[in-house]
């Protein structure tokens, strides 16, 4: 009897301790489950305190932009919603300490995935001219300096190399900018490269264009057109050449149209110093030094002065990332800065510049201080806008008078210049709001140079040279 | 606004749940929730938030029509007006563009062509206005008596953008009376942000990788280039979708509303018939419950049926026709299935039953990318190379390769994942307890990951914001 | 006509329909419990029902019908044969 109760009260206090056991257990997951409900409530609150309290942002330095502003209220933006976007816009957009944040996006992004043989791609993958080109049978090309043929090949025979103005990033919120760049960058070894689609059509049409200034200004005005190549002409690793279109074939198609018009073949006066820094690395124009010899070609064609590159003073700054980091979102790039190196020229000139419909007038520098500059901005240092006309007085004594039409590649090639014309006007395609011809008529010039890159020659950009020639 | 934005999670959600976790009436907490739920959607369309209070109106003073004349010519007359109202509501604003359109070039006429602005979450919330109503008359609800909560229930910011559709009978308990416990925050707060990183982390950026390839003239995009993106496009769909669910799902339960569930692991099912019993449930079980078995002509004919319903699903997603054509295509292969019957289709091999279903699918997918005819046209030639396009080119090797962790993980969470975790930790005490501490770590990281992204994110609408 | 009557011919239609002859139905049979009743056989389900009793289901009720014993009430209200 005695031995039954001991076995009864043995498997009872068994029972009690499972149940015990059990309740524990129990009670512990559920003191996780408060914990999982604090801790992301803290998180929820931290935040929203933060975002209440801490100064915003004014200005993305890597996004090149002005940040969303509180929006202004007006019953029609009320109505139409406008406003409340507005409102919310501006409070995910001006997140404090946002550059931070994009960078750290970056890296998490940069986990996705792999390199594939040190390429990484981004952007939309743009559409490639595959036609072949029927180039215009006048053996006038650039690459053979051979035959001229009738009357378009006059001012051609020497090899003209046309000045670029590289065109400058330095508009905020400007969508403009957009016609010199595609958003398809490969990043191949720390080095962006934009992807280049090309279309013949459009550079037979940026060739009328510019047979079409050629006329207006008769005979007396040297008319150049330089159409310069981009990074991924030289940079662009073989296995991976299908994924661009070609600039040299499409700055071929472009010279073939030219009528009267002297090309000048950057491309090649590039390619003979590749090895050297002519392009940057982080940022979607060249260097001063890729201008220089671009500039160098346009001096032989025009048959100008040129001043040695050791005649120049040479300024460098290390930490470069330029626009192809925020294009892109590419951590490589950050994680990888370049030195930033410009040359000013010691020769005397003063600059003076105008509103782009010519109404105000002020004194200015031709080249910026680099120290004023954010690093991101520091190509900003050639003319600091591309809103603005520029007009330079040299101490050179030739009695020529050089003016470029230029887009935002190129504002590097102005001081290279300084050493081999007794003026310089500079405008901006994009942004002239007067009658070119008239103007350059007015101005007295004796050489015009066009000098872009290819994606503004045959992308959207080149629509601008007849809207400033006509209206 | 929008769920997965910094505006949402960190300025009006704390705001919200700390009003509502402060009172403790049902009557306070309801009036909360109704003034946070216009507040929400007065913000995205301060004008159509009265075409919705009105709509709610209508519909409430309709439902007390039928009530008091049940039994009685009244009440079918009282029903049949509230659906064609809402129903005409819904065509007016999301359908006017497109039927004019389509009379015009039918019947050749030029009439202006209406351009009015879709008003977000008009789909969502006329179906489930619908669903109150048709149920009541069907006795299967009762009437609402009180306006207040039946606007609630139309318009609780949760569910009201986009979906999933909750049916007033399943929460018609819960409007009265409803609890929020640990278990629901827990499982609220933790649904919410897996909903979220769905969509921010996976979604988001599959997206980017589908807008590389798709984003511009397609006809030089390599054949494996475009099957590679359409599936990419597939899983983006499914985690912004499904992630959008998740929150909604999620925020519901914080404030103690349970919604059923709008998604069930899609891409694993083995024919297509069963593709639609796991994909946007809510909308399938809305058209089986209210207009499939429609006696339209007369006899039960279910092939009829069929076609209305896929027509009807195809048209819902947009006012567009290579939505119908997509609608109809999936109707084509279920109703070929139904022809084939279950039990043949069983006895193929279920490796080539995942393969057909899953071409299918992605096909479809397609479909429902490209609403131009002739953009559509070429992603069919570039499926088979017929536009001139390579077989493969290096976009697409790098590509995969710059994302190829983002894919895997894409394609892992498309498999019941978590759900093997669950059962695993049922059966050990040991494995539990890691789950549940890893489980805090996983909220809390995804969270922040999510805000992270989110900070670059200057636009991002999920994606079935347009109906 | 009684109750287990309509159970029976039930259960025949439902054998019929589904082509399983090893069916066997009662109140609590729900769609569930048969692999192959979904939405559209169910369709199929309802006509063979009312070609077989020579009745109508009402609309809600085709949706709504929980399980087989709901479906027999109302085939019981209504059967004319």
């Amino acid at each position: 009897m005695e031995q039954q109760n001991d076995n009864f009260n043995i498997d009872i206090e068994i029972k009690r301790k499972k149940i015990r056991k059990r309740k524990k257990r129990w009670l512990r997951l559920r003191l996780f489950k408060i914990i999982n409900v604090v801790s992301c409530a803290m998180v929820f609150l931290v935040i929203a305190v933060c975002m209440i309290l801490m100064k915003r942002p004014e200005i993305s330095e890597i996004e090149n932009r002005t940040l969303a502003k509180w929006p202004e209220f007006s019953f029609k933006d009320y109505f139409s919603g406008k406003y409340t976007a507005g409102i919310e816009n501006h409070y995910n957009d001006t997140v404090p300490g946002r550059e931070n944040f994009k960078d750290m996006v970056a890296s998490i992004r940069g986990c996705f995935g792999v390199k594939s043989d040190e390429a990484k791609i981004h952007g939309t993958i743009i559409k490639k001219d595959n036609k072949k080109p029927e180039n215009k049978v006048i053996p006038s090309e650039t690459d053979e300096s051979t035959d001229n043929t009738q009357h378009t090949q006059e001012s051609t025979e020497k090899p003209v190399t046309k000045e670029q103005p590289t065109e400058k990033k330095d508009n905020w919120d400007d969508p403009a900018v957009e016609g010199e760049i595609s958003n398809n960058i490969l990043v191949y070894k720390n080095r962006g490269i934009m992807l280049y689609g090309g279309s013949y059509e459009n550079g037979e049409t940026y060739a009328d264009s510019v047979n079409a200034f050629k006329n207006d200004l008769g005979d007396d005005v040297n008319v150049y057109s330089m159409v310069c190549p981009t990074p991924v002409s030289y940079y662009l690793p073989e296995k991976y050449s299908d994924l661009s279109g070609s600039e040299k074939d499409n700055i071929k198609h472009i010279n073939s149209f030219l009528s009267g018009v002297i090309p000048v073949d950057a491309y090649s006066a590039l390619m003979n110093h590749k090895n050297e820094d002519i392009f940057t690395r982080t940022d979607h124009h060249w260097s001063q030094l890729g201008a220089y010899y671009a500039a160098e070609q346009f001096a032989k064609a025009a048959d100008v002065p040129f001043a040695e590159l050791s005649s120049y003073e040479k300024e460098k700054r290390s930490g470069y990332v330029g626009t192809l980091y925020g294009y892109s979102g590419d951590a490589d790039l950050k994680n990888n800065p370049e030195d930033f190196v410009c040359y000013r020229p010691k020769n005397k000139y003063e600059t003076e510049y105008f509103s782009t419909d010519l109404s105000e007038q002020w004194e200015g520098s031709l080249m910026m201080d680099l120290d004023r500059l954010d690093p991101v901005s520091w190509y900003l240092v050639f003319m600091g806008s591309d809103t603005q006309v520029a007009h330079i007085k040299t101490d050179v004594n030739n009695g020529r008078k050089l003016a470029v039409i230029k887009d935002s590649y190129g504002n590097a090639l102005i001081p290279c210049l300084t050493g081999s014309f007794e003026e310089i006007y500079v405008i901006d395609m994009r942004y002239f709001e007067a009658n070119a011809v008239s103007y350059l008529q007015e101005c007295g010039i004796t050489d015009l140079l066009f000098a872009m890159n290819t994606f503004s020659a045959t992308g959207s950009n080149y629509e601008c040279l007849e809207t400033i020639r006509t209206q | 606004m929008v769920f997965s934005s910094l505006f949402f999670l960190y300025f009006f959600l704390p705001v919200c749940v700390i009003f509502y976790a402060a009172s403790k009436k049902i009557q306070t907490r309801n009036f909360i929730l109704i003034a946070f739920s216009l507040f929400f959607y007065a913000w995205g369309e301060p004008l159509c938030v009265y075409m919705l209070i009105i709509s709610t109106a209508v519909n409430y003073l309709l439902g007390l029509i039928i009530e008091v004349n049940r039994g009685r010519f009244g009440a079918k007359a009282a029903v049949f007006s509230a659906v064609a109202f809402n129903i005409a509501v819904l065509g007016i604003f999301k359908y006017s563009g497109f039927i004019v359109e389509n009379i015009n070039s039918i019947f050749g006429l030029h009439l202006d062509v209406p351009d009015i602005k879709l008003p977000i979450g008009i789909s969502f919330y006329t179906f489930q206005i619908i669903s109150y109503i048709v149920d009541c008359y069907w006795e299967k609800v009762e009437v609402q008596k009180s306006f207040s909560k039946l606007l609630m229930y139309v318009s609780l910011f949760p569910q009201l953008v986009a979906g999933p559709i909750v049916r007033y009978s399943s929460i018609e308990s819960e409007i009265n009376s409803r609890r929020t416990t640990l278990d629901d925050l827990y499982a609220g707060i933790s649904r919410m942000i897996i909903g979220l990183a769905k969509k921010v982390i996976i979604s988001n950026n599959l997206s980017m990788i589908v807008d590389s390839f798709f984003g511009s003239d397609i006809k030089g995009i390599s054949v494996v280039g475009t099957w590679y993106a359409v599936i990419i496009y597939a899983m983006q769909i499914y985690f912004d979708f499904s992630g959008y669910s998740d929150m909604a799902i999620g925020l519901g339960r914080i404030f103690g509303f349970h919604f059923d569930e709008n998604f069930n692991y899609p891409f694993i099912c083995k024919d297509v018939s069963e593709f639609w019993q796991r994909w946007h449930i809510s909308l399938s079980t809305f058209f089986r419950d209210y207009l499939l078995y429609i006696p339209i002509f007369g006899r039960r004919r279910k092939y009829g049926g069929l076609f209305l319903v896929w027509f009807c699903t195809g048209l819902w997603h947009g006012a567009s026709w290579n939505y119908v054509i997509w609608g109809l295509y999936f109707g084509v292969f279920i109703f070929l299935e139904q022809l084939m019957g279950k039990k043949r289709m069983r006895k193929i091999p279920v490796a080539v039953r995942h393969i057909y279903n899953k071409i299918v699918i992605i096909i479809g997918f397609g479909i429902f990318y490209f609403e131009d005819m002739g953009r559509l046209g070429d992603f069919f030639k570039n499926l088979i190379g017929l536009n001139g396009n390579s077989f493969a080119d290096a976009y697409v090797s790098i590509s995969f390769s710059n994302n190829v962790f983002l894919i895997t993980a894409a394609v892992l969470f498309c498999f019941p994942a978590a759900k093997l975790i669950n059962t695993l930790s049922a059966k050990h005490p040991a494995a539990a307890y890691i789950a549940s501490v890893s489980k805090i770590a996983v909220n809390i990281s995804l969270l922040l990951v999510s805000s992270i992204l989110l900070v670059d994110a200057t636009n991002n609408p999920f994606l079935y914001f347009r109906f | 006509m009684n109750r287990a009557e309509i159970m029976e011919r039930l259960n025949e239609v439902f054998r019929d329909v589904f082509d399983d002859s090893s069916i066997v139905v009662d109140d609590s049979t729900t769609s569930k419990d048969i692999e192959d009743w979904d939405s559209l056989e169910h369709i199929n389900l309802v006509g063979a029902v009312e070609q077989e009793f020579k009745m109508r289901f009402k609309m809600k009720e085709v949706s709504s019908m929980k399980n087989v014993g709901e479906m027999a009430d109302i085939v019981a209200e209504r059967a004319k044969r």
